[in-house]
């Protein structure tokens, strides 16, 4: 079964998170503040971390960077609306995702599904799939709905990256990063160039994209199904 | 702008002086039987009638005049601007004094009358907020203590009915409440925007995503080739342009979304047919808890276009609201 903590101050939230974890099926596990969650974590590694970023002391996020020091485990950050600010820096320490409260039940399970499906093993198949969508790592081709596409070798990387994080969002300086190298993060414009050709090959609409979805200020997003 | 004002002000002060000369006229004409003292009294008329209506300055000009006029066309001697007996010179100071009383009477009455309207519009506000959180808030209560109760012997499907209905008056609160902090944080001078690049047909089409979701409807969105980059905030941004979309898609059946460029200027245009608000009152959209002839009997608060307007004019952008070919239209500029 797997584990997942429940980093909040809040009992009432604590008590509601804990309800519907349990009952789709998980072992849960609380911590009412940062040094609380760190003991906890440091006696037995969870398999996700569903971490509050307004707790009282110490902020969330100087939890997620002593986290990060030693662990990989799939964080996902929540918070509220008046912090939203607070997004990229929470991506940019290692996040795997983000909800802004107040969420539904059905939001959060969907998020934690989708990230411990990610975190579980390495893919070996070289065949990468996502709805109608499919990527040959071998044979470098993409086909949507059987029929190939042609992608100049920037889109076929990003498009890669997009297809090897299914669910997670990922920041713009990220992809400048992992596609353009190291001196790129602050050329935005290259990357809304080559995600808005990528789009018109791989949406059925393109203007309300459904693949990659905009994290309008952060990134972008890959949805299946 | 000057030009205005000088011509308005020289009609106020016409529109003081007419009366004066009514009144020279008509005492002229019943100069002999007319006592002096009487004319005093009738020429206070025009300094009273400009005093309660234009202020302080345009009643000092015509109760000067009065004084003058009734020195030069009834004190003796007449046609002269000289006056012999004492007592006239106090009759001007008091057309002056009454004057200048009388004014300032009518512009503190004035005032209490614009504080009144004042707490009129809290309650107002006060009493549309109060019954747009009651009403979801009522739902919630009464749907969840159903749930609750033991002597209820509900379906399962009853049971879901509920709990769907408990859920969407929860998530009505929450917008409601998001806008009402939103609208403190600009009152308060809290929002500071974060500018970066970003292209709008993302940012208005992550929004046009999450109304058509909403609605489950779609929109006829158009958007031009070539757009320019825009320096922004895109969170502050999307949010505006969610609570357009919103509007447009809560009072109108079709709804047209385009995006354009002339220059190095995005225009973002977001059209609704149906029930739209009357010509007349398209000057008071966007204020701050104001609502139309075209709400009454739709829920809202008259925040949401307040809101736009703000993020708008926060991020160096202008709005500009029509009504086109039956259409209710609000165009967007942005740098």
């Amino acid at each position: 079964m797997k584990q997942i903590i429940i980093i909040d101050d809040d009992q009432a939230i604590r008590k509601l998170l804990t309800l519907a974890l349990k009952g789709a099926g998980y072992e849960t596990l609380d911590a009412v503040n940062v040094e609380d969650a760190l003991n906890k974590v440091a006696l037995r590694v969870p398999d996700l971390v569903l971490l509050d970023l307004g707790l009282p002391g110490k902020s969330g996020l100087s939890f997620l960077s002593r986290f990060r020091e030693w662990s990989d485990a799939p964080v996902i950050v929540v918070s509220a609306v008046s912090q939203e600010d607070k997004k990229i820096d929470a991506f940019e320490l290692g996040a795997d995702d983000y909800l802004t409260k107040p969420f539904s039940t059905n939001e959060l399970l969907a998020r934690i599904k989708a990230t411990l499906r990610r975190y579980s093993g390495v893919s070996t198949t070289h065949l990468l799939e996502c709805g109608d969508l499919r990527l040959d790592l071998v044979a470098r081709v993409v086909t949507v709905n059987g029929c190939e596409v042609k992608a100049t070798p920037k889109e076929y990387e990003l498009l890669k990256l997009f297809m090897q994080n299914i669910g997670k969002v990922l920041t713009h300086n990220w992809l400048l990063k992992e596609v353009w190298g190291v001196g790129y993060q602050n050329e935005v414009h290259y990357l809304r160039v080559f995600m808005n050709q990528l789009r018109q090959k791989i949406e059925s609409d393109p203007s309300r994209p459904k693949k990659i979805v905009t994290e309008t200020g952060i990134g972008y997003r890959m949805v299946c199904g | 702008m000057y030009n205005f004002d000088m011509t308005k002000n020289i009609r106020l002060y016409l529109e003081g002086l007419a009366p004066l000369v009514v009144i020279s006229m008509v005492c002229y004409m019943y100069k002999d039987d007319l006592e002096l003292l009487n004319i005093a009294m009738l020429y206070l008329l025009p300094i009273l009638f400009t005093a309660t209506r234009y202020g302080r300055v345009p009643t000092f000009f015509v109760s000067l005049c009065a004084a003058l006029l009734f020195d030069i066309l009834f004190v003796p001697p007449v046609l002269h601007l000289t006056v012999h007996d004492m007592e006239y010179l106090f009759s001007f100071i008091i057309m002056i004094t009454v004057g200048q009383l009388v004014s300032a009477l009518a512009t503190k009455a004035a005032k209490t009358k614009e504080l009144e309207a004042g707490e009129k519009l809290y309650e107002a506000v006060l009493g549309s907020l109060s019954h747009e959180l009651r009403t979801p808030l009522a739902v919630v209560i009464g749907a969840t203590s159903s749930l609750l109760s033991k002597e209820l012997k509900l379906s399962d499907a009853e049971r879901i009915e509920l709990c769907e209905s408990a859920f969407l008056s929860a998530k009505s609160m929450q917008e409601l409440i998001e806008n009402l902090l939103a609208s403190a944080r600009f009152e308060s001078g809290g929002v500071k925007p974060t500018f970066s690049i970003c292209s709008i047909d993302e940012v208005v089409g992550s929004a046009l995503l999450r109304v058509e979701k909403k609605y489950s409807k779609e929109a006829v969105f158009k958007i031009a080739d070539d757009l320019p980059s825009l320096n922004t905030d895109a969170l502050l941004l999307e949010q505006a342009f969610y609570n357009i979309l919103d509007n447009a898609f809560k009072y109108g059946n079709n709804v047209k979304v385009e995006i354009e460029s002339s220059m190095n200027d995005l225009i973002v245009k977001v059209c609704n047919d149906g029930n739209i608000p009357r010509d007349h009152e398209l000057s008071f959209a966007g204020e701050k808890f104001c609502r139309l002839s075209n709400s009454i009997g739709i829920q809202g608060t008259g925040l949401g276009l307040f809101l736009t307007k703000r993020t708008v004019e926060a991020l160096g952008g202008e709005c500009e609201i029509y009504i086109k070919d039956g259409y209710f239209c609000i165009s967007i500029e942005l740098r």
